[in-house]
């Protein structure tokens, strides 16, 4: 929650979903009425849309951003929000949502958003592989993650993981807060 | 009119186009499952005010998310297909889109002046196509739409500004004669 009283321009909030998962992609499915099988049936997303597994839907992610949001505004209001979609998010991706105040006018604060999905790849140990994600037996990163750079590294208690960490949703929105 | 080579004054004579009406009954029970299959936690969108007469929940209470337009937004947006213009000569042409070549590339919510979205009601979406253009490397062009909504209650009272964008994939778009 945010109070008007305390904001700053530049101040920045944090959300993170962890490890999505393919039941959240199916609740979201039916919930919404998407149900593509792009995002419910491996069978299908492999085979047919030729996409290594099921992919979650845009508007799950960006509903991400929305909830985050009520909870920034809590009494206040959200005014405008958007943003575009890019990548895709899928099954054991963890999504991270940054907000950050770029202006306030009033009791209108205008904000940045930008989400990431960070994909686990492998975690190595003493130059071995001691565990694989999904990311790395299906193939799901390619050239284009490691010529832009998307490739991490951190060390996690079982060993070094490599990840992708990756924009997936820029976008801004427009807040009325309350004092 | 070849695909991919449609001149950008023909593209321009759709733009304005009004895309269809699209009509979509709000449950209380549905609001609450999509705002629960986001994540969100806070009451108001989540916690009907308890139980009818009937034994039934009371959902008077529960307002619509703000990302809760995804309901329809999307497939009010489908009717881009409808587009169409007569030329100087009387003939008829209309924007031919593969939908399956198409991605959903940015989405925004405006709800300036809105009032909240409620159970029971009948919200009617009309649309526009707010701009067309190809863009894109040689080969790889795509032809991006852009897509204005208004959602209103059955008092007519605005509910939601929704705009939407999209890319249609090279081979998915073109300018055909109505017949």
């Amino acid at each position: 929650m945010v109070k008007l009283s305390e904001v700053k321009v530049g101040q920045e909030f944090v959300d993170v979903v962890k490890n999505i998962t393919r039941e959240q992609i199916t609740k979201y499915g039916n919930a919404s009425g998407d149900r593509n099988p792009i995002h419910m049936d491996e069978k299908f997303a492999t085979d047919v849309a030729g996409l290594k597994g099921v992919i979650a839907h845009g508007l799950l992610w960006m509903g991400f951003v929305g909830k985050f949001l009520t909870q920034l505004v809590d009494n206040g209001k959200i005014i405008k929000w958007g943003g575009q979609f890019r990548g895709q998010v899928r099954p054991g991706d963890d999504v991270e949502t940054k907000v950050k105040v770029t202006k306030i006018e009033g009791n209108k604060v205008s904000v940045e958003i930008n989400q990431f999905s960070s994909t686990p790849i492998k975690v190595e140990k003493g130059g071995q592989v001691v565990k694989k994600f999904e990311a790395e037996e299906k193939g799901w990163v390619d050239e284009k993650d490691v010529k832009e750079g998307n490739i991490k590294t951190k060390e996690v208690p079982e060993g070094t993981l490599t990840y992708r960490y990756r924009l997936s949703f820029p976008g801004t929105a427009i807040l009325e807060l309350a004092n | 009119m070849s695909a991919d080579l449609i001149p950008d004054e023909v593209l321009k004579k759709f733009v304005g186009f009004p895309i269809g009406k699209k009509i979509f009954r709000v449950k209380g029970k549905d609001m609450v499952e999509f705002a629960k299959a986001i994540g969100e936690t806070r009451p108001e969108y989540i916690t009907p005010a308890g139980t009818k007469e009937d034994g039934k929940p009371d959902f008077s209470n529960i307002i619509g998310h703000p990302a809760y337009p995804a309901m329809w937004a999307l497939s009010a947006a489908a009717g881009v297909e409808e587009a169409n213009y007569t030329d100087d000569k009387g003939k008829k042409w209309k924007l031919d889109v593969n939908m399956a070549k198409l991605l959903h590339t940015a989405q925004e919510y405006d709800y300036k002046g809105c009032v909240p979205i409620k159970d029971g009601d009948k919200l009617y979406t009309f649309g526009k196509l707010a701009d067309a253009n190809i863009k894109g490397s040689p080969g790889k062009e795509l032809l991006f739409v852009t897509i204005d909504e208004e959602t209103k209650n059955d008092k007519g009272e605005l509910v939601v500004r929704i705009k939407v964008a999209a890319g249609i994939r090279k081979g998915g778009y073109k300018v055909k004669e109505v017949a």
